[in-house]
């Protein structure tokens, strides 16, 4: 009796189960597209993914304009690749270039006498036994006072290595990183700080001693960059000529809590990345790209073939003859 | 030991500029980057600017050479020796304190008798930014305006320097700002910015609110018609751009005409036109006011805000315009994202960043609601939490009636016992 009820029910059971059905149409109750609302808040459609039939369109190329100085009169326009001025900031290879640049700036110079470098004698300094003191071999021993060194520092090169196509994209993404902030502010050619007339005059005519003459420049240039507020207070400011510039450099060196003057051969990474902002000239800048970029110009050339890889770099926009209008 | 190189004389200044070094990037270019324009022209003279090229020959003239700077006397006078001197009443100086201070060069510039005046930099822009919102509101419409004239003239030839006066002049007289705000900007058919047409254009076709600024949209346009209509738009066309240049010319006339005379409208009589220079005769750069900058804004409008601005060019005319005007800087890569009129205003009218995140936080009114947050703008030292409590007062009473030093350790040392545990040197 017991067994055909429990054969009864797990045949009831067999029947209830998935497999038991070859095809079954699970039941989808579907709503009246009227009625058919969340009893949740709904959050608004984000925003952050684009339609399909909208074109990308990114941007190729990024506007330079070139200031006078020290008036900062805008004066003409320029494009650059946006490869060039507008690359996303990448911390890690800038990091990697900082560092590549510290390892390869230090002098590795230090170096303190071995044993076998000390000068002098290298007699026994006392017999090995009998004197009831401790044995001693000679006096250059690192033991002794006045012995050698060991394990000390060595003449060596701390240098490392970086790609060079990693290198050049720092530079440009350091570049990038001012430009993006407003901190590059690119000026005509011939960067230079101009002085009064009549304090030139009168430094060349003798009349002014040195320390006069470094006062008054203190206070000139610290009263300019200060009303342009790219003094102390600012952040300071650095200036990047092609060429040494005579003026700008020495009221810079004077007057160096204020910002410092560079030239083109001796910027790196780290200086970009330094002070409020970078006041460059636009030889200058294009200069710097050009030496970098490496990655995106190939070195290699074929007869008959153009160089696809090569973008826009400084491209005067305006005033250009060839502008239309619609 | 210094290092630095000295000075430039005057004299090898100006040699220096006729014979320029540049690095070898230089290209021709370079001439069209260096021209010099001329509201700037007296500036550059004050300031000699050793490696560009010479001022120009009738600037020459008009210049005249800073005087003030007042060199040291060259005579020196010394002391008479103690035992050359005659007065009776002399006594001798025991310590350096009593010795009288004569002479010396230090501070010799922080006289302004010796250092002279109007040294101050005088930029591209006014000397102090302007933050009223209302003012920068108006400024930022009327430098849309004023570009987008410039931007129009390029295409007529010869007009350089009239589109570098409009460009670079100033605030100009009240009337001025009001007469070119009156100009209305809308969207385009495609959504750009553009010159609002006249009422009798507004009434024809849709297809002739083609005066658009990018050359883009034009193809758009010709591309949607067709050949039927094309007759028709063309016609549309002609006459907008006639009405938009008569417009442009407009415009230009009154600026130019303003810019000489000083004068408010071009439409007004002669009679008027006399009063309004007597009136204006004093304030050449009239920097509008909240008051008058909001009845104008009434004026304006919102209609500007939403169109889009594509054109390099323009935008660039248009930051060179507001930096001229409000003296805001607008860097190169802010330029980029800017889209249109609202984003560039929102990108000036902005309340000064605050320089501590304590001063932050205050601005933004951040955590009122949490009843367990304070914030303190610097570091709550040990004597901030005594006197939260009450108890400084007291500390301090007991400390001074046994002599300690209330505040640091004086001249007491760290216990010599701390060296002989930690067997530090």
């Amino acid at each position: 009796m017991a067994g055909k009820g429990m054969r009864c029910l797990s045949e009831a059971m067999r029947g209830l189960s998935l497999g038991a059905q070859t095809c079954r149409t699970v039941p989808v109750r579907t709503a009246p597209l009227i009625s058919r609302r969340s009893m949740a808040t709904e959050a608004p459609v984000s925003k952050i993914t684009r339609s399909v039939a909208e074109k990308w369109t990114p941007i190729t190329t990024v506007p330079v304009t070139v200031h006078s100085f020290p008036d900062l009169a805008p004066r003409s326009l320029e494009t650059y690749s946006a490869k060039h001025l507008y690359l996303p900031l990448r911390r890690d290879i800038l990091h990697l270039a900082v560092v590549y640049e510290g390892d390869n700036t230090r002098q590795g110079t230090a170096q303190a006498k071995t044993r076998w470098e000390v000068a002098g004698s290298h007699r026994k300094v006392r017999p090995q036994k009998g004197s009831g003191r401790a044995r001693v071999g000679n006096k250059q021993s690192p033991l002794q006072r006045g012995g050698g060194k060991s394990h000390g520092p060595r003449n060596r090169d701390f240098g490392t290595k970086l790609n060079r196509k990693v290198y050049d994209l720092a530079w440009r993404t350091a570049l990038s990183y001012r430009y993006r902030r407003g901190e590059l502010i690119v000026t005509e050619d011939g960067l230079d700080l101009p002085l009064p007339e009549d304090f030139l005059q009168q430094a060349q005519d003798g009349l002014l001693t040195r320390e006069l003459e470094d006062a008054f420049i203190e206070k000139y240039v610290g009263e300019m960059l200060g009303a342009m507020q790219w003094g102390k207070a600012h952040g300071r400011t650095t200036f990047i000529t092609g060429e040494e510039r005579m003026n700008l450099f020495t009221a810079m060196g004077v007057a160096g809590e204020n910002g410092r003057a560079l030239e083109l051969e001796d910027v790196d990474v780290k200086d970009l990345l330094e002070t409020g902002r970078i006041v460059v000239e636009r030889s200058a800048l294009k200069e710097m790209i050009k030496r970098h970029r490496s990655d995106l110009v190939t070195s290699i050339f074929l007869p008959g073939q153009k160089n696809t890889k090569e973008t826009t770099m400084g491209t005067v926009v305006y005033p250009s003859s060839k502008v239309s209008y619609a | 030991m210094r290092h630095l190189p000295r000075l430039r004389g005057a004299v090898s200044a100006s040699l220096c500029c006729s014979s320029p070094t540049h690095i070898r990037t230089t290209t021709a270019v370079a001439a069209v980057a260096t021209t010099s324009s001329s509201s700037t022209k007296t500036q550059s003279l004050q300031r000699r600017t050793l490696s560009t090229s010479l001022p120009r020959s009738d600037a020459v003239e008009a210049y005249t050479p800073p005087q003030g700077l007042k060199p040291p006397p060259q005579a020196r006078k010394a002391a008479v020796r103690p035992d050359k001197i005659t007065d009776p009443a002399y006594e001798p100086a025991q310590d350096g304190l009593e010795l009288e201070e004569v002479g010396g060069l230090d501070g010799w510039w922080e006289n302004p008798d010796n250092y002279g005046v109007g040294r101050q930099w005088v930029g591209y822009g006014p000397a102090e930014k302007i933050t009223d919102p209302a003012v920068l509101e108006v400024a930022v419409y009327r430098a849309l305006v004023e570009a987008m004239v410039a931007r129009r003239q390029m295409n007529t030839p010869d007009t350089t320097p009239a589109r570098d006066a409009l460009l670079e002049s100033g605030w100009g007289p009240a009337a001025l700002t009001a007469t070119t705000v009156q100009t209305k900007l809308c969207g385009g058919s495609h959504g750009t910015l553009i010159l609002k047409p006249t009422e009798d254009v507004e009434t024809a076709t849709a297809a002739e609110q083609e005066a658009e600024v990018t050359e883009e949209a034009k193809e758009q346009l010709e591309a949607a018609v067709t050949p039927e209509q094309e007759a028709e738009v063309v016609e549309a066309k002609e006459e907008v751009t006639a009405v938009a240049s008569e417009r442009v010319a407009e415009i230009t006339e009154e600026t130019k005409e303003e810019a000489e005379t000083g004068v408010a409208s071009g439409q007004e009589t002669e009679t008027e036109v006399k009063e309004e220079v007597d009136a204006t005769e004093d304030s050449a750069d009239h920097v509008i006011s909240t008051e008058e900058a909001r009845a104008l804004l009434k004026e304006i409008g919102h209609e500007w805000k939403r169109p889009m601005i594509k054109d390099l060019i323009y935008k660039y005319f248009v930051a060179k315009r507001i930096y001229k005007l409000t003296g805001h800087r607008i860097p190169d890569g802010k330029l980029v994202a800017i889209n249109s009129g609202g984003v560039l205003l929102k990108e000036i009218v902005k309340p000064p960043k605050a320089k501590k995140l304590a001063e932050e936080i205050e601005n933004k009114q951040l955590f009122q609601s949490l009843p367990n947050v304070k914030v303190f703008p610097r570091r709550v030292t040990p004597i901030d939490k005594e006197k939260m409590v009450g108890r400084w007062k007291v500390i301090r009473e007991e400390l001074e009636r046994r002599g300690l030093p209330v505040i640091g350790t004086a001249n007491i040392d760290n216990a010599i016992e701390k060296k002989w545990v930690t067997g530090a040197k």
